[in-house]
């Protein structure tokens, strides 16, 4: 991974470029971000098709507006931003629930997960324990599926995910503390249904 | 045995923030086996996530973004299209007058007042500048809103 400063006027340098016209430096930004884009496309929106058009929507959204960015951050970050609020306002426009804090994330009863702890203590099957992952994140909302990948798969910090939400660290730390509970709770669901 | 478990966010920041500021809570993990399960379920879960795959487009999206910014060339062809024509007519209307009057061009200037050859002078080089830097400004506009259409 390549360090801020350097980071930064990698940015600075194929930004001037896009704005002079070069097409190929744009191409080039595409390839360096879209990861990140996928990322948050595929973990906020289920259908396909929807999927492809925001992406497109993101990168034509980032050109229109590049000659206002004004490297505050990472340009990768600008581009997440632009990403997450652009599947933000596509759900809601859809009607699609975001956030059902508290309710829907629910924690099985204590005594319910016994089992399961003690398997993992018992070195439960790497690719179960993988498909019981994936399937339970796949049950959770989009927020915290986000958040979750951000933080734990892309490695980004709780100020990276503050500037592509647009909330406070507090916040995010928060919600992230919600989401990795919800996901173990739903991890444990599904194990005790599929033993059960 | 201490029966003051860690809260589940205790737990969490034990197992995703590793600190000094944990110290006290690491005594208590130690010799905790409940406590022990749970920050151990935490870590095998999360550490699944970060092995998870990660997504691509079955697209390539560069290609597709790229072929829907704009039409360049057409408008850079029209600008020098446009040059051209201009060029053109001046090219023509100069040789006409030329052709026209060539009997009588021999004579213009040693007939003509030093003044009245220093107006023409004046007033065509003006024309000409003003028509030059019009053009530039124009093919400057456009080439910015290229850019950021
Ligand atoms: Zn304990």
């Amino acid at each position: 991974m390549e360090s801020l400063p350097n980071q930064l006027s990698n940015d600075r340098i194929l930004v001037r470029k896009v704005l002079t016209g070069d097409q190929r430096a744009f191409s080039q930004i595409i390839k360096e971000t879209e990861g990140l884009v996928a990322q948050i496309i595929f973990k906020m929106i289920a259908n396909s098709d929807d999927r492809k058009d925001l992406a497109q929507d993101v990168y034509l959204k980032v050109y229109q507006q590049l000659d206002r960015f004004r490297f505050q951050a990472k340009l990768s970050t600008w581009i997440g931003q632009i990403a997450y609020h652009t599947c933000l306002h596509h759900l809601e426009r859809k009607k699609i629930a975001l956030v059902p804090i508290g309710d829907s994330d629910r924690e099985p009863s204590p005594g319910f997960s016994t089992p399961f702890e003690n398997e993992i203590e018992g070195q439960l099957m790497r690719e179960e324990l993988s498909q019981l992952v994936a399937s339970a994140m796949d049950q959770l909302n989009p927020i915290y599926r986000t958040l979750i990948t951000l933080y734990h798969q892309e490695e980004l910090s709780y100020s990276e995910i503050g500037q592509i939400v647009q909330l406070p660290e507090g916040t995010v730390k928060s919600y992230l503390f919600r989401a990795r509970k919800a996901l173990k709770a739903h991890v444990l669901r599904i194990y005790n249904t599929n033993i059960g | 045995m201490n029966t003051s478990h860690l809260t589940d966010q205790q737990i969490q920041l034990f197992v995703f923030q590793q600190g000094n500021e944990f110290e006290p809570w690491a005594t208590h993990m130690a010799t905790c086996k409940e406590c022990q399960l749970k920050a151990t379920l935490y870590r095998s879960v999360l550490e699944e996530v970060a092995n998870l795959e990660k997504p691509v487009f079955n697209i390539d999206l560069a290609s597709q973004v790229i072929s829907q910014l704009e039409p360049i060339k057409p408008s850079i062809d029209f600008s020098r299209t446009l040059v051209g024509f201009i060029v053109l007519v001046l090219v023509s209307w100069l040789g006409s007058i030329v052709y026209w009057t060539s009997h009588e061009l021999a004579s213009l200037f040693t007939r003509l007042s030093s003044m009245a050859t220093y107006l023409i002078l004046l007033t065509s080089s003006s024309l000409l500048i003003f028509l030059v830097i019009s053009l530039y400004q124009e093919f400057l506009d456009k080439m910015k809103r290229l850019t950021l259409s």
